[in-house]
């Protein structure tokens, strides 16, 4: 243990030493300050002189040339008290070293957890904007109903659902919804029975320049189909 | 009428495009597909991308009726399948269904 605080001070003074240097700390100064801190005389404690070889022997030395002022009475805290051990970045200094009776630090029990659920939503995402931002991205004429806000909200939270509508209540609302509120980047695939489901909702969504490049890309059946 | 969403259909239609796969991986906010498209070879490797999944917001299945009354045996099978989207979803990508017939 003895060797290992020594090497400790060494370190601890190396570091020290260094500091003082790189921050072109007047030693000299600053020894006879802390002498006169510690009602001490001269350049001669140990604390901050940085003498990182011999730390003992600079104790002693200190010690003995210590002429007049004070024999009896050391005023210098380190002499009296080793100095303690340097903590490692975080000072744990007062937390107590763990035992066997040390409760450990636990997790949740990932069984009982939800998966996948998030539990922080992304700021922009109240309940309001959710009713509000479709409506001006859609130009909308009608505001979304309440089943409607919520259920998005659920989406985006990450639970899985299955929601039956009646035709006409708006269930593709949802998942426009979701497309406009997920942000940039973000992407929604719907999955449809028949093309036809398909093409009239994107024809619901897409604006009229858009439409003339999508009928651009169908085939020529399809162009056929939707001349006549 | 002008909205601000990019939107594409994927059938046998389209998907001859080249362009139209790039714009699913990296720009498309929404895409509309069949259930035979989302298993399909070729869209099975963009499941496997990470780029794609962690664009995904959630999967719709729409009319999910279907799974019952066309799943069966001959007629669209693949519709009973949808099931393996989980393996590739995970449990971050939520799953919506909707249907009006249930």
């Amino acid at each position: 243990m003895i060797w290992r605080q020594g090497t400790v001070y060494f370190v601890q003074w190396n570091i020290n030493y260094n500091l003082t240097k790189f921050f072109n700390v007047d030693h000299a100064r600053c020894d006879k300050m802390s002498a006169s801190n510690h009602g001490l005389v001269g350049p001669s404690n140990p604390a901050t002189t940085p003498h990182p070889s011999t730390p003992s022997k600079s104790r002693r030395g200190s010690n003995a040339s210590q002429g007049p002022p004070t024999p009896h009475r050391d005023r210098s805290p380190s002499f009296r008290t080793p100095p303690s051990t340097p903590s490692r970045g975080i000072n744990r200094s007062n937390a107590p070293l763990p035992t066997p009776a040390t409760p450990r630090q636990r997790k949740d029990n990932a069984l009982l957890r939800l998966h996948g659920i998030k539990t922080r939503m992304p700021g922009n995402l109240s309940l309001d904007s959710i009713r509000t931002r479709p409506i001006a991205e859609l130009s909308l004429l009608y505001t979304p109903d309440d089943w409607q806000v919520h259920l998005i909200r659920r989406i985006f939270q990450g639970y899985d659902s299955i929601f039956c509508a009646g035709t006409g209540y708006g269930k593709s609302l949802v998942f426009e919804g979701l497309a406009i509120l997920g942000g940039a980047g973000k992407l929604v695939i719907v999955i449809s029975p028949l093309k036809a489901l398909e093409r009239d909702q994107v024809c619901y969504l897409l604006s009229n320049f858009q439409l003339l490049k999508f009928y651009g890309r169908q085939s020529k059946l399809w162009r056929r189909v939707l001349k006549s | 009428m002008a909205k601000g969403i990019e939107v594409i259909v994927l059938n046998e239609d389209t998907t001859k495009t080249a362009d139209l796969w790039k714009s699913v991986r990296t720009t498309a906010a929404m895409v509309y597909m069949s259930p035979e498209m989302a298993l399909s070879k070729s869209f099975q490797k963009l499941w496997k991308e990470s780029q794609l999944r962690n664009r995904l917001t959630a999967v719709v299945v729409d009319e999910v009726h279907c799974i019952d009354e066309w799943g069966d045996d001959d007629f669209r099978p693949l519709y009973r399948k949808l099931n393996t989207l989980r393996n590739y979803t995970g449990y971050e990508i939520p799953i919506v269904t909707c249907t009006a017939t249930a």
